[in-house]
């Protein structure tokens, strides 16, 4: 049967639409495309609200029991699970208004708000990896903030994802280290150009091209990240002398001031003595 | 990658002859959209006859199975080159609900979709590269 490009495309758009019929879903728009399917706006018609659903490429219904496993507040909770009609899965989750990181990196926003980005995505990480589970891609783009400040790690693998370059770590095989890379590169991402070079270092620590080299999981990484923001020495680098100072000094700064105040006076006690 | 695709293609020839088809790669040379890379007018072609000889199955099913009324419908809305009829003048057209039009185009479209991705098996090494080879179709 000869056809033209035009109704290819149309084809190609209409057959890739996921047929709902006989689900409580009504579709509404695409929303976006991740590594192993895509994700819809639809309206589920019997609790009358507006959910996101992911339609996958195949008949993998195991991303959604996956991630359904995984309960916690940086995790979008899992509704439902299903199969279309023509053998795709698909769930149904929480929608999530906010914003991609990728795009919320570019915003004016302050470091602790980013440090805060990294460090609930790593604790969705953290939680993951002890039921044994990883991520295998995470980027800016799999990572949402929300219209209230939270956080939420999306479209966790299963299978073997090629991953993003920028972010992949470059071992062929992945594990919970390769997750720790992301992460790392996420943290790297979201810094800002003047950034402290301990955070710098605590990115290319958890991004070092030897697994062994780098945390040795993810709560190391997030202690690290604590430290430097409770004004501490951070494990990933060895300070020199001038940055080990200053830091003393943010931190005992009305310590050193009371010092100095009454360094002040006993001098000027003992200049009145001598007059 | 036209390398690959290249090879999908040879093999995707080789599978059409051992299941009867004679459908062949047309001089796409002449054809070539402007500013169009030789990948991607390999790549369009590649579509071009992957949807072909899927809808040629799709039609040769609703032959073998009675569903004649289902292929006019989507042969009549899915494969218009230009204005597409309306859902109402096509269920007048046929005596049918607006509804069963729905439901028709529906059924063919989830068909075409199956038919299609039993051609890309036929020319991919497993689940995985199934798995690329749809993405690249249907996105």
């Amino acid at each position: 049967m000869d056809v033209s490009d035009s109704v290819i495309d149309h084809l190609r758009h209409v057959a890739a639409l996921p047929d709902l019929a006989g689900t409580r879903y009504e579709l509404e728009s695409e929303i976006g495309r991740g590594g192993l399917g895509v994700v819809y706006a639809a309206r589920d018609r019997q609790l009358d609200r507006r959910v996101a659903l992911k339609v996958l490429d195949a008949a993998l219904a195991g991303e959604a029991r996956l991630i359904a496993r995984l309960e916690h507040p940086g995790i979008v909770p899992i509704y439902e699970t299903g199969t279309l009609p023509d053998g795709r899965a698909f769930y149904a989750m929480k929608l999530v208004a906010g914003e991609r990181v990728d795009h919320y990196a570019g915003g004016p926003h302050p470091l602790a708000d980013r440090l805060r980005v990294v460090r609930r995505t790593g604790e969705a990480l953290a939680l993951a990896h002890s039921r044994g589970i990883i991520h295998r891609d995470l980027k800016p783009q799999n990572v949402m903030v929300g219209e209230f400040g939270e956080v939420y790690v999306m479209d966790w693998g299963v299978e073997a994802v090629a991953g993003t370059p920028q972010f992949r770590a470059p071992e062929a095989r992945l594990d919970q280290r390769s997750d720790i890379y992301a992460l790392g590169a996420l943290l790297q991402f979201l810094l800002p150009a003047a950034a402290s070079p301990a955070l710098r270092a605590i990115a290319a620590k958890a991004m070092r091209a030897d697994p062994a080299d780098r945390y040795p999981d993810v709560p190391a990484l997030l202690t690290d990240i604590e430290r430097f923001q409770e004004g501490l020495a951070v494990e990933a680098w060895s300070e020199p002398l001038s940055h080990r100072l200053r830091r003393f000094g943010a931190r005992n700064a009305v310590l050193l001031w009371l010092l100095a105040a009454y360094a002040g006076v006993k001098l000027l006690l003992l200049f009145l003595r001598i007059l | 990658m036209a390398v690959e695709r290249f090879a999908a293609g040879q093999h995707a020839a080789a599978n059409r002859q051992k299941r009867g088809g004679e459908a062949e790669f047309e001089p796409v040379g002449e054809e070539a959209a402007a500013g169009e890379s030789p990948e991607e007018t390999f790549e369009r072609e590649w579509r071009r006859q992957l949807f072909a000889l899927a809808l040629d199955d799709l039609r040769a099913h609703c032959q073998a199975n009675e569903k004649l009324l289902q292929f006019e419908i989507f042969e009549a809305y899915d494969l218009a080159d230009g204005e597409r009829p309306s859902y109402a003048a096509l269920a007048g057209r046929h005596g049918i609900a607006e509804t069963s039009v729905t439901n028709h185009l529906a059924w063919a479209r989830r068909t075409l979709r199956q038919l299609v991705t039993e051609r890309l098996r036929g020319v991919t090494a497993g689940e995985r590269d199934l798995r690329e080879e749809m993405r690249r179709i249907w996105m």
